[in-house]
């Protein structure tokens, strides 16, 4: 029994270090997984300004109307998004109970609400972005400007949840060549 | 140890000239450089601050990588001061070792949170309580000695508790009863085996703290729910959903009060099981009920905290009593402002208000030094090391 005890200390102490290595080594493996994809924003809420380091946005999917967007996972329904990445050529909103499997199948990515997010259900309607603090005030000058649009990149991954990148900032042409405008 | 205090004592006859000389003697040979340590104390924490405060500063400046990396040395580094003091004794063993187990808990916990950062990922909160807990519970479970590790985990248990019932009753539209019924009793199952542990490990100090505030956690949320119950927005039960709850709460609380009364049968396991089983009764009683009238529930109320008061006379806890006799107390005056909250509108109202209020105070405070147990009373004797 005293022989099994000096071990127990030491594998007390290896379990948090291990446990920690193998959670931070998933976590990289998972940011190089899926794929990457530039969707425009708007909406932005000033009320958020002040909840700390990061913007919140809301999506503007192409050609899908705001109300349309999934929101609650168990509904059982994703966005489909077609294009080549990082370009999106249009997206659907895809039922997932049952036979639309083969839909799915031409779909180049497809997305659902992550309800373990900070945003819960609703996100695939908001996000939001860390931002360095220095430069905290540069986007919110950018966001509140109705010249720019802001575009994110955000990744896909395998079990089609996203993760936001970065933010960058187009000049708004007509609403007509918005999709150019994306190129 | 202040002069004027011993002049007094001097004075009034309760220590004779020679004991004031050896008190004061006594004491200067005591005396510690008291300014010299805050000066230092306060040296230390300019220091500590000021190399946060670089961090911080230039935290976006350090790639995320780095970052981590360092974050995880110092984590490795603890771990290694807590592998070489742990045999040692005194300060270094017994402090030292359990402050620097708290850092290294603390450390292990922002991980989590760093990693999102970098990463820019994100998960419901208890996720990576429920990890932490996980990984860290053996290690401060098997090395803390003291108040501070036994508080942190019951402070990290309780907090995955609620951060999972709070994210549970977003995500589901139908809650389990079954889910709920056992979160909400982990402080009972933390106190069986801080019960359990106290006779089993070499430090029941520490699992003494952890049975303490799994006690007084329990306490505090079966006293809480007794008063919400009644005025919460939970009126109505469709489904039973409450009722259900509270089958399963009797059903475990009573449960572990049997298996404290038979595996522990001293005035500690006999206090312990029967506020377990008036809880585990009187909470059942409270939520399938659902009495609308204020005495039923004023009564309800201090029938629980009147089971913890006997529990405390026989285990001989003098302050706890002395709580319950106050909480008793003040339900009462809220129970007669209750029942006759027209008394308000009329100045003899109020000056009856005013005598109930008075009285019951007076009464509180008489019971409460009277019928308290002594320090030294004769129960808390036979068990002194077992005394809450």
């Amino acid at each position: 029994m005293i022989r099994l005890r000096r071990f127990l200390l030491p594998l007390a102490l290896l379990l948090p270090l291990v446990g920690l290595g193998l959670i931070w080594l998933a976590t990289e493996q998972e940011s190089r997984e899926g794929t990457e994809w530039d969707v425009p924003i708007a909406g932005y809420d000033p009320r958020d300004l002040l909840r700390g380091h990061y913007v919140q946005f809301r999506y503007d999917w192409p050609a899908v109307g705001q109300e349309d967007i999934p929101r609650w996972s168990a509904t059982r329904k994703s966005l489909c998004i077609r294009g080549t990445a990082p370009d999106i050529d249009s997206v659907e909103v895809l039922d997932i109970s049952g036979s639309s499997e083969q839909m799915e199948a031409d779909c180049e990515a497809t997305v659902k609400a992550n309800p373990w997010s900070e945003e819960g259900n609703d996100g695939l309607i908001r996000d939001r972005i860390y931002v360095p603090q220095e430069e905290g005030r540069d986007y919110d000058r950018k966001l509140a400007n109705p010249e720019l649009r802001g575009i994110v990149r955000i990744r896909i991954n395998n079990n089609g949840f996203i993760t936001p990148l970065s933010l960058s900032f187009q000049p708004r042409l007509d609403d007509n060549s918005e999709q150019e405008n994306m190129q | 140890m202040s002069e004027r205090k011993i002049n007094i004592w001097l004075n009034a006859g309760v220590i004779d000239a020679d004991t004031a000389q050896r008190i004061r003697e006594y004491e200067s040979g005591r005396a510690r450089p008291l300014g010299l340590w805050a000066l230092i104390g306060l040296g230390a924490l300019a220091i500590g601050l000021g190399i946060v405060s670089l961090v911080a500063a230039n935290w976006d400046d350090i790639p995320g990588m780095v970052r981590l990396a360092i974050h995880a040395l110092l984590i490795i580094g603890l771990c290694a001061a807590v592998y070489l003091l742990q045999p040692r004794k005194g300060f270094l063993g017994l402090y030292l070792k359990d402050i620097l187990l708290f850092v290294l808990a603390l450390l292990g916990l922002t991980f989590f949170g760093h990693l999102g950062q970098v990463y820019q990922t994100s998960s419901p909160l208890w996720q990576p309580l429920l990890i932490w807990l996980l990984l860290f519970s053996p290690l401060l479970l098997l090395t803390g000695r003291g108040w501070l590790i036994s508080l942190l985990w019951m402070a990290g248990l309780l907090g995955t508790a609620v951060q999972f019932l709070d994210w549970y009753f977003q995500q589901t539209d139908a809650p389990r009863a079954v889910y709920v019924a056992v979160i909400t009793s982990l402080p009972v199952l933390a106190l069986i085996f801080s019960i359990f542990m106290r006779k089993t490990s070499g430090r029941p100090a520490f699992w003494k703290k952890i049975g303490q505030f799994s006690l007084t956690i329990f306490v505090a949320g079966v006293g809480f729910k007794l008063i919400v119950e009644p005025i919460g927005p939970i009126s109505a039960d469709p489904g039973g959903f409450m009722s259900d709850i509270a089958v399963i709460q009797m059903l475990l609380w009573s449960g572990a009060a049997l298996l404290i009364y038979v595996y522990n049968r001293t005035a500690l396991g006999i206090s312990i099981a029967a506020i377990l089983t008036a809880a585990a009764i009187i909470s059942f009683a409270g939520s399938v009920a659902q009495p609308s009238s204020p005495l039923v529930n004023a009564i309800i109320f201090m029938a629980f905290w009147a089971a913890v008061g006997w529990s405390a006379i026989y285990s001989g806890w003098r302050n706890v009593f002395q709580a319950v006799v106050a909480i008793i107390a003040l339900r009462l005056i809220v129970l007669s402002f209750q029942l006759a909250h027209d008394l308000f509108s009329s100045g003899i109202g109020l000056i009856l208000a005013g005598v109930v209020t008075i009285t019951i105070a007076v009464i509180a405070y008489r019971v409460s030094t009277t019928l308290a147990p002594d320090k030294a009373s004769p129960i808390e004797h036979d068990y002194k090391e077992e005394g809450l």
